[in-house]
């Protein structure tokens, strides 16, 4: 085997070693949603057919103010 | 349903699955640190770690959803509940633009600040305002100042199981299945709790926390049910220490230790000594070995306790062990009478304090 094809073999090698490390170490969502905080920008949520969850009462009261929504609120102890 | 997982799932909700529709007909809110709510408005059973609120801009709630029971915290989380809750809330809101809802009054509003010792041990440091912190350090201030109403505060949850009441879950309030203190008052499977009291309940969240705040010397309550289309109210007489729940879930162990385990006498042991059939007459089934090294009793496993400080029978309980539990400040000494052998006798027990929210209080 020629040492250009092993460099290529060992590159491969360590591509997959870094793409799993990746996979291994990135939260799921049910991990995000249990280690706190979920809130995101509008547009983020709406880019994603996410729900937009405020992170402050207050915000969600002036919310309901201006919509004329009622509030559905959450307490989740951390984590 | 597991809390973490069905906490995910809520958030998580797709915004057009039948559920992220229903949700965006809410203002959505997360809040994951208690740190400047109204702890007086939000007033729950602080060992949930995720409890819900439906209400209004002008802060008139309309449901509560969460609790739980000893056994597990998910036992009554469940997706199809909550739809039903979201759903019941829609139709309160409405009912409320409507001026079809007396407006409730605003409870006195209460910061975590407020609590000396969580002020101190936990804001003051920049720590995270848990919920369960909360119900703790309230607790630990009460005890200091010596009010502490240990059967509402350290069992602020009592559990509907203890009355036979074992709901359908998916159901929200649709009764599942019934004995005990429930079958008794004529109360089916099928039917709908939509009362306690005469205050309308709408989900088990709501329903657990005013069963909760009864006062822990009632004996019967009155739950209304729907069944058939028609409603109908049923008496419903409370067992002995239907407050009690086990609270090893919870951060404190009921004070004050006595370092010994008894088993109350089967009925006709206590007829064969003449003791009160309601009588909390129990015999010694264990000592602690730290009871004996701290010199805090001389207690055997066999003996048979009788009274405690003259009082042979208590409303409260039959287990002598929680009849000191709640009674007795740690520390305290209590005369106990016994028999030994046969033999009556009576003893000093001295209590003591080990711990509390699962560490020493200074």
């Amino acid at each position: 085997m020629t040492q250009g094809k092993l460099n290529t073999i060992k590159l491969f090698m360590l591509g997959i070693v870094v793409w799993s490390a990746a996979i291994f170490i990135s939260p799921t969502s049910e991990h995000r949603a249990a280690a706190g905080p979920v809130t995101q920008q509008p547009e983020a949520a709406q880019a994603n057919d996410r729900l937009i969850w405020l992170d402050n009462y207050e915000a969600a009261l002036n919310e309901a103010r201006a919509t004329g929504k009622p509030i559905f609120l959450e307490f989740r102890c951390w984590p | 349903m597991n809390g973490r997982k069905f906490d995910a799932q809520v958030v998580f909700t797709p915004k057009n699955s039948p559920r992220g529709q229903l949700m965006q007909q809410y203002v959505l809110a997360r809040i994951v640190n208690m740190a400047g709510i109204d702890i007086g408005l939000f007033d729950y059973d602080r060992h949930n770690s995720i409890y819900f609120f439906v209400l209004n801009a002008d802060e008139q709630i309309y449901l509560r959803y969460g609790g739980r029971d000893a056994e597990d915290a998910g036992t009554y989380l469940d997706l199809s509940s909550i739809e039903l809750a979201m759903r019941r809330g829609l139709k309160q809101h409405e009912l409320f633009k409507a001026g079809k809802l007396p407006k409730q009054p605003h409870p006195a509003p209460m910061f975590p600040q407020e609590i000396v010792s969580l002020k101190r041990e936990i804001i003051d440091r920049n720590r995270c305002v848990e919920c369960h912190l909360i119900g703790d350090y309230i607790a630990q201030d009460q005890e200091k100042a010596g009010a502490l109403d240990k059967i509402k505060t350290l069992w602020p949850s009592p559990d509907l199981k203890t009355l036979g009441i074992h709901l359908d879950a998916p159901k929200g309030l649709v009764v599942g299945k019934t004995e005990g203190a429930a079958a008794l008052a004529g109360m089916r499977a099928g039917d709908l709790i939509t009362a306690f009291n005469q205050s309308p309940v709408l989900t088990f969240g709501d329903l657990q926390y005013r069963y909760g705040k009864l006062s822990r010397n009632a004996s019967a309550i009155k739950l209304t049910v729907e069944r058939g289309g028609n409603e109908r109210t049923l008496t419903l007489k409370l067992p002995i220490e239907w407050w009690y729940t086990d609270t090893s879930f919870r951060f404190w162990t009921v004070e004050p230790l006595v370092y010994f385990t008894s088993k109350p006498l089967a009925p006709d042991r206590k007829r064969k000594f003449g003791f009160e059939a309601n009588g909390f007459a129990s015999e010694v089934t264990g000592v602690d070995p730290l009871g004996k090294s701290l010199k805090l009793h001389t207690l055997r496993p066999g003996d048979i306790i009788y009274a405690v400080e003259g009082m042979a029978t208590s409303k409260l309980t039959r287990n002598i062990e929680l009849y000191i539990k709640l009674t007795t400040r740690a520390g305290e000494r209590v005369k106990l009478k016994l028999l030994r052998d046969g033999r009556p006798m009576e003893m000093t027990l001295k209590t003591y304090r080990q711990y509390f929210r699962k560490r020493r209080m200074e």
